[in-house]
């Protein structure tokens, strides 16, 4: 960690006035925290970042990586505003989840505003996938059965009601005009693997999820993906999957990952991570990391971004108290 | 011949000097890691993984390292519970029943040995069974939609009987409270908060790891300060380190009955090795208790939990690799390296990277016996580790414990969690209360109400959905069983073992 | 006596514990148990498991002499305060005499349980900061 007395200094001198250019603002002793255990996404969105960064040479030292497993992100965030709010060395890894708790409170007493969004170097998109003999064979009949009978059909996804998994089938509803989304049966799971198993199993007629969990499961020919919720079709094998938006159905379901900064640091301290986090983010190494991983390209970065989580955690907000969530 | 050829193929890629090494270093730090108490093989195989990116490993590469790092945690896992009452990780529980009065009666020694044997065995026959079954198996694994599931934990908790020690109702006061304490957090189903009075450190629920450490490491550091002064040093003497052929054929039953057991709760999603021990142990005192031994040193009591955990820990690699779903803690790790490293693990894996499934195989095959060579004549050497004096030992494991739990999230609010565990666990051991149930129901408590609620959700509230499907049925029987035989059977063994007790004393 | 008082804070326990699980408030439509239920079944398996040691107890344990109830409280308040500490004094500052004072306690002399101490916290910073690439608290002095 870096020492205090030079954390000082480095404050002194931000305080002192001094008018330092983008450009010339140290990053010194990097710091990324991972709000999640070893393992999980967020750890390999900091330990892959922190990597490029240092590969990149755009930052002098390794990136130290801070597993800070809690409150679904919750105390990492807490952390981050309450004691590190001025820290210039400090990225935080983030995503949809992120955003998702934020709209629903469950950060407790924290909102939006009170960090910085950097940068996102990613996304997963989220699927509607049945079994390969399912009745349904576009998304539409789905929602038509999600519409007038939902008690025969249960979908199953990875996360609590409430949660992405669930917040995408509601999302996918609304745009396709189901009235009442609160009688949609949707069965949570611990994760996306649990979750397909019930539909593999036969246990649920549906499952929500996002593409890189039902990549393996395409091929072997075990479900049918009836609709991926992005913008266009993704690229490579698996551009014979149909977007909802091409079957009347405009609904997006963007799990990006991407970083956030401590609320309080200097607008250069600011730009430079803006700058970094789309530097790494268009690199071939990058491309290489996206190919291996199954990241799809996803780019929002500084104002764009702020924009962007504004926009989702108000639209999260909005669906929550439409299913009761949030009174 | 097709498993025999591509196994062939497997050899070639795990035996290249690079693999081999990586598989003795794995080895050989998964045995430290699983012995010093709180370091169980979830822990150590995720603080390993690290290590592996930075090293810029290979997947098949990483994969070697790290599960040999996790059979290696599986086998040291048992010397603390035999040598100290503390188990290194939660599937070892088992093995400090019978393992730690055993070393107290100075067979210390034949009891390491004993349970490297019946290690060897367990985990022998689960990579055999991960080669021949992966793909059979996952097709088994389908059957249980969330109905079975609930039978099944139902059946955990009725075996619970078999190891309720003196008291059944404190046992089932154990259990109420593991259920409780797994109840704090988010409710999977609805996403409230549930217990968590505002605090976010507890929304996602009491990490057993902490709860595990507390309530053994901890309340064993407080015990023993109880007695401080008067007790003699406390790690047994070893006595030799091998098994007489009489008591390894008297255990060969039991090693294959555990390994059987344990092989298949391996496989059922989320059951994992604790259950496999669990049943392998509970299951061996109902089939050869006849005398009252087990819990008093019985050697089968070592054998059978062993060999439960060691293919369990086999067992839960197969729906990991074939449908993505990890059967344990560890293979929840595991699963995530894998995706880390770009490698969808499905039912397509075995068609399409044949050299890392192989490898991996073949690397397991190789692993196991580097780890039969380590734990014979080796054992000593990690033994000697614990044989430091109390006042070195004690507080040296009481600070591993603590880095081990800040490591995870780095607040001291996991810190206190696990002292107050600690303390609590040092009043029920006080106070005859059984340990065990309450870690079962911490870790199936959740699961169990979730696939409650999931079945009920499907079916529209008809409760007749948990008994519909005749794998439900079957399990649901058995569970009847098991808790129906100590009632029937009880004054019966009751009566000889108190027999066997008066003419003892 | 033990058991008695064992199992009248189990009961409480079960009380609070079923009280609680009333006031857990949940969306409307989920599903049909909802998220009270369960908990209401584990309150009451708690409570009637409760019962039995408040009617048939066991005789009660041999509980240490005063002297070393002291010793067990002591040695739980400096394990309270080392969780409390680690963070902001740092990990040397905090172990070295945490860990002198618990094997002095357990019987080691003065000096070797320094000596200990220092060497202890030395070497799992070695093998957890530098061999394991842990992040351990740094605390004011950057250590």
């Amino acid at each position: 960690m870096l020492s205090a007395t030079r954390r000082t200094l480095i404050l002194a001198a931000f305080a002192s006035g001094l008018a330092l250019p983008a450009l010339a603002f140290d990053p010194g002793e990097v710091e990324c925290i991972a709000p999640a255990n070893p393992g999980g996404g967020w750890d390999f969105t900091c330990r892959q970042v922190g990597k490029a960064l240092f590969d990149l040479g755009i930052v002098a030292n390794p990136v130290r990586v801070t597993n800070m497993a809690g409150g679904g992100g919750g105390i990492a965030f807490a952390y981050v505003v309450s004691k590190r709010n001025q820290d210039p060395h400090l990225l935080v890894a983030a995503s949809t989840a992120t955003t998702t708790r934020l709209a629903q409170g469950a950060y407790v007493d924290m909102s939006p505003e009170m960090v910085r969004w950097v940068g996102t170097v990613g996304a997963d998109y989220g699927v509607i996938a049945v079994a390969p003999d399912s009745p349904f064979t576009s998304l539409g009949d789905l929602m038509q059965a999600l519409a007038e009978r939902p008690e025969e059909v249960s979908i199953a996804g990875g996360s609590a009601f409430g949660g992405w998994d669930h917040l995408k089938v509601l999302i996918a509803a609304k745009a396709a005009g189901v009235a009442d989304v609160t009688r949609i049966k949707y069965v949570a799971y611990k994760g996306g693997g649990e979750a397909l198993t019930a539909l593999l199993g036969g246990h649920v007629q549906a499952f929500s999820g996002d593409i890189s969990e039902v990549v393996g499961f395409i091929e072997a020919g075990q479900v049918r993906v009836l609709a991926v919720l992005a913008p266009e079709r993704l690229p490579g094998k698996l551009a014979d999957i149909p977007t909802a938006r091409e079957q009347g159905i405009d609904a997006i379901g963007a799990n990006w990952r991407g970083f956030y900064a401590p609320g309080g640091i200097s607008e250069e301290a600011y730009d430079f991570w803006v700058e970094a986090v789309r530097q790494v983010y268009e690199s071939e190494l990058w491309k290489e990391v996206m190919a291996q991983s199954g990241l799809m390209p996803f780019a929002r970065f500084g104002a764009e971004l702020e924009r962007f989580v504004r926009q989702q955690t108000a639209d999260i907000e909005a669906l929550s108290r439409e299913i009761g969530l949030l009174k | 011949m097709d498993i025999l050829a591509l196994l062939g193929q497997g050899f070639l890629v795990a035996l290249s000097p690079a693999h081999i090494a990586l598989a003795l270093l794995g080895c050989v730090l998964g045995t430290l890691i699983g012995a010093l108490p709180g370091l169980g093989p979830a822990n150590g195989v995720a603080i390993l993984i690290p290590l592996a990116f930075s090293l810029g490993l290979t997947p098949t590469a990483s994969l070697i390292l790290l599960t040999s790092v996790y059979y290696g945690a599986m086998y040291g896992g048992r010397i603390s519970s035999i040598l100290l009452n503390i188990p290194g990780d939660e599937p070892a529980l088992m093995t400090t029943l019978d393992g730690y009065p055993l070393a107290r009666q100075g067979r210390a020694g034949e009891a390491l040995a004993l349970s490297a044997v019946a290690s060897f065995i367990g985990a022998l026959f689960a990579t055999v069974g991960l080669m021949l079954f992966a793909p059979l198996l996952a097709r088994f694994a389908l059957l249980f939609g969330p109905a079975e599931y609930f039978a099944l934990y139902g059946l955990a908790f009725a075996a619970l009987g078999g190891i309720a020690g003196r008291n059944p109702a404190k046992a089932l006061l154990a259990a109420g409270l593991g259920l409780a304490l797994a109840l704090v957090g988010y409710d999977t189903t609805t996403g409230v908060p549930r217990y968590t009075f505002g605090l976010m450190e507890l929304f996602e629920g009491i990490d057993f790891l902490i709860a595990i450490v507390g309530l053994f490491a901890v309340s064993e550091v407080l015990l023993f300060l109880e007695h401080a002064r008067g007790r003699a040093p406390r790690v047994p003497a070893l006595g030799r380190i091998t098994v007489p052929l009489r008591v390894l054929r008297r255990c060969l039953p039991a090693s294959l009955r555990g390994t059987l057991l344990g092989f298949f709760a391996g496989i059922l999603p989320g059951a994992g090795a604790s259950l496999g021990s669990f049943l392998a142990y509970t299951l061996e005192k109902r089939v050869s208790d006849r005398t009252g031994s087990f819990g008093r040193g019985d050697p089968r009591g070592v054998a059978a939990p062993e060999a439960g955990n060691n293919a369990a820990a086999g067992g839960a690699l197969i729906p990991m690799l074939t449908l993505g779903v990890p059967g344990s803690g560890t293979t929840a790790v595991l699963l995530a390296l894998l995706m880390a490293l770009g490698i969808t693990p499905g039912p397509l894996l075995f068609a399409e990277k044949p050299e890392l499934v192989w490898g991996l195989v073949a690397a397991l095959f190789f692993a196991n016996v580097v780890l039969l060579a380590l734990n014979l004549p080796l054992v000593g050497l990690f033994v000697r580790l614990l044989a430091l004096p109390a006042w070195i030992l004690m507080p040296t494991v009481t600070l591993v414990a603590f880095l081990g739990i800040y490591s995870i999230s780095n607040n001291s609010f996991d810190l206190l969690v696990m002292l107050a565990f600690g303390a609590l666990g040092y009043l029920l051991r006080k106070l005859d209360v059984p340990l065990v149930p309450i870690i079962l129901g911490i870790l199936l408590g959740n699961e169990m109400e979730d696939n409650l609620r999931r079945a009920l959700l499907i079916s529209d509230g008809d409760w007749g959905v948990l008994v519909q499907s005749p794998l439900a049925k079957g399990l649901w029987l058995a569970a009847a069983a098991a808790l129906l035989a100590p009632l029937v059977l009880g004054r019966l063994v009751e009566r000889r073992r108190r027999a066997l007790f008066e003419r003892g004393s | 006596m033990s058991d008695r008082i064992l199992g009248i804070c189990a009961l409480l326990f079960a009380l609070g514990f079923v009280f609680e699980a009333r006031r857990i408030s949940a969306p409307f439509l989920v599903d049909p148990l909802g998220p009270q239920t369960f908990p209401m079944l584990v309150g009451g398996l708690i409570g009637a498991a409760a019962l039995w040691p408040l009617v048939r107890p066991d005789p009660a344990p041999a509980w240490p002499a005063p002297g070393r109830i002291g010793e067990l409280v002591a040695a739980f308040a400096a394990m309270v305060l080392y969780a409390l500490a680690l963070r902001p004094l740092g990990f040397l500052l905090a172990t070295v005499p945490f860990a002198a004072f618990l094997a002095w306690r357990l019987g080691g002399g003065p000096g070797a349980s320094l000596l200990f101490g220092l060497l202890v916290a030395l070497l799992l910073r070695f093998v957890f900061a530098s061999l394991l690439g842990l992040s351990l608290p740094s605390g004011p002095l950057g250590f």
